[in-house]
């Protein structure tokens, strides 16, 4: 695994002097500080919207916050990840930047491991500050507030997020394009959606994390060793199938 | 000791045959033109040199190790520059060669000096600049910068003044020239004075095979096409070709502004012969010299000879 610090600290850098940190960054702090309030506000922009309604909805808790908040997670921050996943080798490749640091001592499995460390720490950075925020703001609106849920959501999120990560880094070293890798890593969690509607499968497999997400951000119970399991076993499968395509890529 | 040894390569993309059982050698200490048409084969070559792809068959060695079976190894000692070099355009020229640096596990005070000597010689120091903002001859200047940054003992260089400007040329070709006699060169292009400028030897690719591979001298006096001689008269004579009709040693004649450029098969006895008939004829004789052939007259005649030979 020669050369995995030097590509770390570079991914690391890369992140911080480049749109990336504005892009990620920028969108889980904007999430997690309007969340609380959406949620706050529900019914208000209901009725200023669509006038009075018939329907009573109930006041909002915190448990509301934590949901819209579990939801960006799982769908709009996760895309966010996918676009940022989708350019690390694939973009490299097109643009040629990897060329001349590999010829000289740098494994092609190190530069794999060292993008997928360096994109899961950011984002695991980035979902720490974000739901730090929106707890602040939760706590400014909502009284009683517990964190214990939202953590949890957050912890078996990132686990999701690490799946999405290998899976969209082994799709761009398959393709030539970073819009083609993300096209197909697209593709995969819209397929993922429609396979969690057949019960077995949301249970017995990783399909099962989006929901239970949702789930514990709103306190409620969830069987979690199946998804996290089968998740961690295709987080495996992917960065080998990543750094097995990666080291017979010509160049 | 041999630098680099490549035999029977071969490279097959789909239908086409890009390498065709290549070999040649590279001696160590010289500067090795790899010179070819373009879609000869050059970077092919290099590319399986260097790692970045796989060879179909043959075998290739780096200082006598397997380039396929431990391309690591090779890349500890090898230096490389690709045509366009592409760096991380949010990236300083003294931020690159430092992150060159540490793939190869060097760092500390011995490596800051190294780097600032580079970036003096690439005429890049104090550059704050992100690279992005480099024109094409500083990228390349920092390409040569980056490739010597180990030192290596074997520095492959593939086109690397095709995109420049003449003074970017300039530069480089400088730039290379000094690295001579402390590391082994191989050099690929199709600038043929930037061989005849800097490479002690040449090796001339076409259609995937080597036709010709002989030190830069040899290779012009074997292929550069007949000998010539360049004769100035004291005065314009149209009657030259009619005072050397029936001369064995001619074998042409051409006007070129105010001189004859004159074909020979023997060199000694037309240079003998001249004289005495320019006299018989009541003539002044100017300037009589023989003329070198050129690296690009036995170029094209082996590109020629192999473009025959296929159809």
């Amino acid at each position: 695994m020669k050369g995995f610090a030097p590509i770390l600290r570079k991914e690391y850098t890369e992140f911080f002097r480049t749109w990336r940190v504005w892009v990620v960054g920028g969108a889980f702090v904007l999430f997690g500080l309007i969340d609380p309030v959406v949620a706050k506000f529900t019914n208000q922009i209901l009725s200023s919207a669509f006038g009075e309604t018939p329907l009573e909805l109930p006041d909002p808790t915190y448990l509301d916050a934590w949901a819209q908040w579990s939801r960006d997670l799982s769908q709009l921050l996760l895309i966010v990840i996918l676009v940022v996943a989708a350019g690390t080798v694939a973009g490299e490749v097109n643009s040629g930047t990897l060329i001349m640091p590999l010829t000289k001592p740098l494994s092609r499995t190190g530069v794999v491991l060292a993008k997928f460390t360096a994109l899961s720490s950011l984002v695991a950075l980035s979902a720490v500050i974000s739901t730090g925020l929106t707890t602040l703001v939760t706590m400014a609106f909502f009284a009683d507030v517990q964190f214990a849920p939202v953590w949890r959501a957050v912890g078996v999120w990132f686990v999701l997020a690490l799946t999405f990560i290998a899976a969209t880094m082994a799709v761009s070293c398959l393709v030539p394009s970073t819009v083609a890798a993300f096209g197909i890593a697209f593709a995969l969690q819209a397929l993922m959606m429609i396979l969690a509607i057949w019960q077995p499968v949301k249970q017995y497999s990783l399909i099962g994390l989006t929901e239970a997400v949702s789930m514990l951000a709103t306190n409620q119970d969830v069987e979690l060793i199946w998804p996290v399991a089968t998740a961690f076993g295709a987080i495996v499968v992917f960065l080998i199938l990543a750094i097995v395509v990666f080291r017979r890529k010509e160049l | 000791m041999t630098a680099i040894e490549v035999s029977g390569l071969v490279k097959q993309f789909k239908r086409h045959r890009a390498l065709d059982e290549l070999s040649f050698s590279v001696p160590e200490g010289s500067v090795f033109g790899f010179l070819g048409p373009n879609g000869a084969g050059k970077t092919t070559t290099i590319r399986i040199l260097l790692g970045l792809a796989h060879a179909d068959g043959g075998s290739a060695s780096v200082l006598g190790t397997d380039v396929l079976t431990d391309p690591q190894q090779v890349a500890s000692q090898v230096g490389f520059l690709p045509d366009v070099p592409s760096f991380y355009p949010w990236m300083r020229a003294d931020e690159y060669l430092r992150f060159c640096a540490s793939l190869f596990g060097l760092s500390g005070t011995a490596t800051t000096r190294r780097v600032d000597l580079l970036l003096e010689l690439a005429g890049l120091q104090g550059v704050a600049t992100p690279i992005g903002g480099f024109s094409r001859g500083m990228k390349q200047r920092l390409g040569v910068a980056q490739a010597v940054i180990n030192s290596p003992r074997v520095l492959i260089l593939d086109e690397p003044t095709s995109a420049l400007d003449p003074m970017g040329r300039h530069d480089v070709l400088n730039l290379i020239a000094a690295l001579r006699g402390s590391t082994t060169i191989f050099f690929s292009t199709h600038i043929l004075s930037d061989v005849e400028r800097v490479c002690d030897r040449v090796l001339v690719l076409a259609s995937g095979r080597a036709v010709a591979a002989e030190r830069t001298e040899v290779l012009r006096a074997r292929y550069g096409g007949s000998q010539k001689l360049r004769v100035e008269l004291v005065e314009q004579h149209a009657a030259l070709p009619e005072a050397l009709v029936g001369e064995r040693w001619l074998t042409g004649l051409a006007r070129r502004g105010e001189a004859w450029s004159i074909d020979v098969l023997d060199m000694a006895t037309a240079q003998h012969r001249l004289p005495g008939i320019i006299a018989s004829q009541g003539w002044g004789l100017r300037r009589l010299e023989p003329i070198e052939a050129s690296l690009e007259d036995a170029f094209v005649q082996l590109i020629q000879k192999q473009q025959g030979a296929a159809s």
